[in-house]
């Protein structure tokens, strides 16, 4: 009888032996998974599919016939055009299209210095949480707050910081004697002022992950290793770092992937100004979407984001695989 | 540790604690900037006082109503936002997590990365066909959309949180349900769920701060009325510079929900990150 044996069994014997009717709750598990499955499709790869498609399109343009009535022309068939546009750099057509180059290049670094620097950040502070510290759940909350806070309300309490007159920043630096900086509106500095809030807001986080992980690992390892001779820093580089391995993978996806996804803050930090030097992808398209003209243009750098990213995730996953089997 | 030298001892605890400091201060000078801040009448806001203590005479409470005046019906829109996105998510991951984790059903081995595929699209990215997708279904601009784009792009990470969980939960338990004689919906409600809770934890917690905290599905996809706390947070900070305390109060008052399921489930969250859900 299927009941006195294992549900793994059934389904196995399901498979090999081909039961004459198929029995409900074979089906059942397919019933159950088809939702999510057909959803998280039709709101990712039919989405992603569109925009390929589109941007390989001119948007016909929107006019009026003689009685008033909107008339939209139909889409031109440009191939490759729309990417070409975006190496256009002079002469824009548009108010803000013709930065992408800019744009992508602001985005790579604060991509590479948020993850670059958080994770290292993280990591030493979860190694300091992880010491006997009193009031440990005091600190750690004081660390981890900001993670919970909406990154807007998160950057407008930076925006206040980084206030040119009466920013808390400048006013320290003033009472120092040292010349104090327009944080938001000079070009070189623009964009560092935008990391520092992720990374004051992330970097919590990810200690929590690095703090569990600490946690996982049995003490017993280093006192063998203390016995051995070997010194904090060799236990700290030939002992945790390699076996939190799993864990700084799981954080550089979601890491890398959070630090392409979050732009609100310029909402609130410039808008992307000045002169676009603090202007990401994703903030990019938002300022230029609902712009019928730049749709094309517009699906070419979504393409582009998508590529990155998932370029990245592949990478990140077969760089970390090859090193577990290294391991073994 | 054994043998330690006493002095070395002080002195790595004085450079443990300093560091500790200097990153506490780090990250909790922003906080009491604001709270200072939302509490002063606005005329006192200025270069030299901004960030004294209010003392009686520039003390104010007045910034919290005027913030939830502006707010409107924001706030109660991210509630039922938080809430019914935040439990179907859940519900549905754990599911999902069940039948891919311990239901060994062909091609799952296909589904799960395609699944876990969603999860890697930078959703904003493709902003203009989503938009026109809901307003093909009718979707475009109400809550009930934006519950549906959180509930489907929280999928993927509710999934894979749970399958991990569930991964480490012994088989035997499975079959000792299947020997009693219960069936999928059985196993479910009486082992798999019960053994759940931390997972729950760290996938409300997660779902409720990413959801709570999302700006940009916000204010593309819903209408005026329907648009999410975060907006109207962003609506503060680019309004009238001169009255500070008003985004100030708007971000205390936007961030008491999550502090809240924090303070409350925190513990959990940390007891369910070791208990092993997220591997990655």
């Amino acid at each position: 009888m299927a009941q006195t044996q294992s549900a793994v069994q059934v389904t196995h014997i399901a498979q090999t032996h081909r039961l004459k009717r198929p029995q409900w709750r074979h089906i059942l598990p397919y019933l159950l998974i088809a939702p999510t499955l057909i959803l998280v499709g039709l709101f990712t790869i039919y989405p992603t599919i569109r925009t390929l498609e589109q941007s390989l399109y001119e948007p016909g343009a929107s006019t009026r016939d003689e009685r008033g009535r909107r008339v939209q022309e139909p889409d031109t068939f440009v191939g490759f055009q729309n990417y070409a546009d975006l190496f256009i750099t002079q002469d824009p057509p548009h108010p803000i299209v013709g930065s992408f180059l800019q744009v992508l290049g602001n985005t790579i670094v604060f991509a590479v210095v948020t993850v670059g620097v958080t994770l290292p950040l993280s990591f030493g502070l979860a190694l300091l949480m992880n010491r006997a510290v009193r009031g440990r759940a005091l600190w750690r909350f004081s660390l981890f707050y900001p993670v919970l806070l909406p990154l807007i309300g998160g950057a407008s309490m930076w925006a206040f910081l980084y206030g040119n007159t009466g920013g808390l920043i400048n006013i320290v630096l003033r009472s120092l004697g040292i010349p104090t900086q327009d944080w938001l509106n000079t070009p070189d500095l623009v964009l560092w002022s935008v990391i520092v809030v992720n990374i004051w807001k992330q970097a919590g986080f990810y200690m929590i992950f690095y703090l569990a992980g600490l946690q996982a690992i049995p003490k017993d390892i280093y006192e063998a290793a203390a016995l051995d001779g070997a010194s904090y820093f060799q236990q700290l580089f030939s002992i945790t770092v390699p076996l939190l391995r799993r864990t700084t993978l799981f954080l550089l996806v979601i890491a890398s992937t959070y630090a392409f996804q979050t732009v609100e803050q310029l909402d609130v930090l410039n808008r992307g100004m000045p002169a676009n030097r603090s202007n990401m992808l994703l903030w990019y398209i938002y300022q230029i979407y609902p712009s019928a003209q730049a749709r094309g243009y517009v699906n070419a750098i979504s393409m582009v984001l998508v590529v990155i990213l998932l370029t990245f995730t592949f990478i990140n996953f077969a760089f970390f695989e090859r090193k577990d089997d290294d391991g073994q | 540790m054994v043998g330690v030298n006493p002095t070395r001892h002080r002195i790595s605890r004085t450079i443990i604690y300093t560091l500790l400091i200097l990153f506490a201060g780090f990250f909790l000078i922003p906080v009491y900037l604001v709270i200072v801040t939302a509490f002063k009448d606005p005329q006192f806001i200025n270069l030299q006082t901004v960030w004294e203590f209010p003392n009686p005479t520039t003390f104010t409470t007045d910034a919290f109503p005027e913030v939830m005046e502006q707010f409107g019906p924001r706030f109660t829109n991210s509630v039922i936002l938080v809430i019914f996105a935040t439990t179907i998510s859940a519900m549905l991951g754990s599911m999902n997590g069940y039948i891919l984790s311990k239901w060994r059903i062909p091609y799952a081995n296909v589904l799960f990365p395609l699944m876990l595929f969603g999860m890697f699209i930078p959703y904003q990215a493709i902003l203009v066909p989503l938009a026109a997708f809901l307003r093909n279904v009718d979707l475009y601009g109400g809550l009930p959309g934006l519950i549906l784009i959180h509930v489907v792009y929280g999928l993927p990470i509710t999934t894979l949180i749970f399958r991990n969980f569930y991964a480490d939960i012994p088989t035997e338990l499975i079959e000792a349900g299947a020997i009693d004689g219960a069936g999928f919906f059985g196993i479910y409600t009486n082992v798999v769920f019960p053994l759940s809770i931390p997972g729950f934890v760290v996938v409300i917690i997660w779902q409720f701060t990413q959801i709570w905290n999302e700006f940009l599905f916000g204010i593309t996809m819903t209408t005026n009325e329907n648009q999410p706390i975060t907006v109207g947070l962003s609506y503060l900070a680019g309004g009238e510079a001169v009255k500070y305390n008003l985004p100030m109060a708007g971000a205390i008052i936007a961030a008491l929900p999550p502090l809240l399921v924090y303070i409350i489930a925190g513990r959990y969250f940390i007891r369910g990150l070791l208990a092993g859900s997220v591997k990655g």
